[in-house]
């Protein structure tokens, strides 16, 4: 993997399905190692920008740098391979599987691991055999990271909500990507997940340098850990900056709970208005 | 290499773990040469098909169970192997009739791989048949890849239908008998050995990540058109060869016999065994070849053919009780693991109390 400093570069980034310009010139700029959140309201393009970060869909316009590399045109699993991966909005696990299975799933595919054709894994030779142990030694190393490894033999299925959650992300960094996507990772979590989920994040950023981007609405998250924020409404691109920065942005305010009637703009609506986004 | 701190109790490299399967072919073996004989040919029938079924009922398990690809053309793909395999071994039996060996007795050393070259041949043609069918109709999903699969078993029966070389609708007939239970039975074996050990490494998991959640095996880097390929092509391998050992044990081939009643059979095999279990498969060919004949005297008595009925009131019954199947996903080895867990909790618990008194 190249060691570029920046982990992703989008340019002019468009889409547009008939009529409708889901995400309109939107870019960004991630360097690697930062944790930099996604917000806006329902319907602003968000996931949008992740389906064609990942190649679900094919953007109209714009460039996608991953690690320095174009990835615009690729096949998904292509993408995945340039190092970067991603959770879903709605989890995705391989249900009917192992938790140990779900993450060594991933990690079969990490490029950087050895990889054997059908005759090895036919008559197991000692190489293969060697090589699916040291995997399945990585992977229980991995799942003790989040508090998993306990549970590795269960079904994915089986386990409770914030843990098949943090089994997404697990599975994504098994991948060796070192540029994590996460589409709304704190979704249907109750307060004393999310803080520990933002801790796993936290974690996972300083112990393996991973380099995260984030849709998140839980406004306690993405201000908790965000080291920049941009906002998307309506496809584009209404702000960038820090959390303080956007908090205090009129634009933000107004796009999450419009404008407010010129006589009530006093200080204690705009208290109130940034009170609900913290 | 030097040992290293990994090693896990279970697993066995290389040939340590092979002697179970080779074990398994020398028995099959010592069968056919010193007790098939003895057999009556109406029993012996019905073990040749159901290790026939099996082999189908196994390669096919790896399409629409592991990998969850509904495939119902698999009756395509055997009479592709069968028919090349036989067309194969006549043409060389007629060119050197010296092979099957009518002086000595029976076909000799030079049957024996002209019928193994001969089954790879058709393997090979049925999963090149595989490929073709699959690379375009893979992009459909559930119902429509069923019908399109389907819809391929009819053309390849239509196909050969017309086709003069191989008897069109007459069938061929004289072709070589080479297949004995040896042959079947180490093919089975030789079928469920690759199906089980590949399932159970990288490639496997990959078929199963495709089953379980296309998007998602997707975007953690699996390239799924390619995973799903590989099991079309694999599954109609094995059909192929289970294709060509059936033309040469029954000698007549008819476009009839590959018609989609059969792939339903062996669709049935799979789901009645449980998708994505080996085991199943085996075990429910072995069944429903076994059931099948088993209501014939019936017939016999009531002077009716209630056979089919009973037979698929008995499925309907047997997958209301289980609808997962017989086995869901469970394997042998699960099984075992799982009643030797038991038979540990109700002795070994007692011993574990009894060490700790003689301890005191």
């Amino acid at each position: 993997m190249s060691q570029s400093p920046c982990a992703l570069q989008i340019e002019g980034l468009t889409m547009q399905f008939g009529g409708l310009k889901a995400v309109s010139e939107f870019k960004l700029e991630l360097p690697a190692g930062k944790i930099y959140g996604l917000i806006g309201p329902n319907g602003a393009g968000k996931t949008t920008v992740f389906n064609m970060l990942t190649g679900v869909y094919q953007p109209t316009l714009g460039s996608i740098q991953v690690w320095g590399q174009p990835v615009i045109g690729l096949k998904p699993f292509e993408i995945t391979k340039k190092g970067i991966a991603r959770t879903f909005q709605n989890i995705r696990l391989f249900k009917q599987l192992s938790v140990l299975d779900n993450v060594m799933i991933s990690m079969d595919e990490d490029p950087s691991r050895p990889h054997h054709g059908l005759l090895p894994s036919l008559f197991r030779t000692r190489q293969a055999v060697y090589d699916e142990e040291r995997a399945e030694v990585d992977c229980s190393e991995l799942l003790g990271i989040f508090g998993l490894d306990h549970r590795k033999d269960d079904l994915a299925s089986s386990l409770p909500y914030g843990d098949q959650r943090r089994l997404e992300i697990a599975r994504a960094m098994a991948t060796g990507a070192k540029l994590l996507l996460l589409d709304e990772p704190a979704a249907g979590m109750n307060p004393h997940e999310t803080e520990k989920l933002m801790a796993t994040i936290e974690k996972i950023r300083t112990q393996f340098g991973m380099t995260i981007l984030l849709i998140e609405h839980d406004m306690k998250l993405v201000m908790g850990i965000c080291e920049r924020i941009s906002v998307l409404d309506y496809g584009v691109r209404i702000a960038e900056g820090t959390p303080k920065e956007i908090q205090g942005n009129p634009r933000v305010i107004e796009a999450y709970l419009g404008k407010a009637p010129e006589q009530s703009k006093t200080p204690a609506a705009t208290s109130i208005n940034t009170g609900d986004l913290k | 290499m030097t040992t290293h701190p990994l090693t896990h109790p279970q697993s066995k490299t290389g040939l340590q773990s092979l002697w179970v399967w080779i074990a398994a072919v020398a028995v099959v073996w010592i069968f056919q040469f010193f007790f098939v004989g003895y057999v009556d040919p109406y029993y012996f029938s019905i073990v040749m098909y159901s290790g026939i079924n099996a082999t189908l009922a196994v390669s096919l398990n790896l399409v629409n169970g592991f990998t969850g690809q509904f495939s119902m053309g698999h009756a395509g793909f055997m009479s592709v192997g069968g028919y090349v395999s036989a067309l194969t071994t006549s043409l060389v039996v007629a060119k050197y009739p010296g092979i099957m060996g009518v002086d000595a007795g029976g076909p000799g050393i030079e049957g024996a791989i002209l019928l193994v070259g001969a089954l790879f041949l058709g393997g090979l043609v049925a999963s090149l048949a595989g490929f073709l069918v699959g690379l375009p109709s893979l992009r459909l999903k559930g119902d429509y890849l069923a019908i399109v699969t389907l819809g391929f078993g009819e053309i390849i029966r239509v196909i050969v239908l017309n086709l003069n070389v191989v008897g069109g609708a007459r069938g061929m007939a004289n072709i070589p008998a080479l297949t004995n239970f040896g042959w079947v039975f180490s093919v089975c074996i030789f079928t469920v050995f690759t199906i089980w050990r590949i399932v159970n490494s990288a490639h496997g998991r990959r078929f199963l990540s495709v089953r379980e959640d296309e998007i998602a095996a997707e975007a953690m880097g699996v390239n799924t058109t390619a995973v799903k390929v590989r099991a079309f092509v694999m599954g109609a391998f094995f059909a192929g060869v289970a294709g060509g050992l059936f033309a040469h044990y029954l000698r007549y081939l008819n476009p009839q016999t590959f018609d989609f009643n059969r792939s339903f059979e062996i669709v049935i095999m799979v789901v009645l065994g449980g998708m994505g279990s080996i085991t199943g498969s085996v075990l429910a060919a072995l069944l429903l070849t076994v059931l099948k004949e088993a209501l014939r005297p019936l017939q016999e008595i009531t002077r009716l053919d209630f056979r089919m009925v009973i037979y698929s009131l008995m499925l309907i019954i047997l997958m209301l009780n289980k609808p997962n199947g017989l086995m869901g996903t469970r394997e042998i080895s699960d099984v075992y693991q799982s009643f030797r867990e038991k038979l540990r909790v109700r002795f070994g618990a007692n011993q574990g109390s009894d060490q700790k008194g003689a301890k005191k």
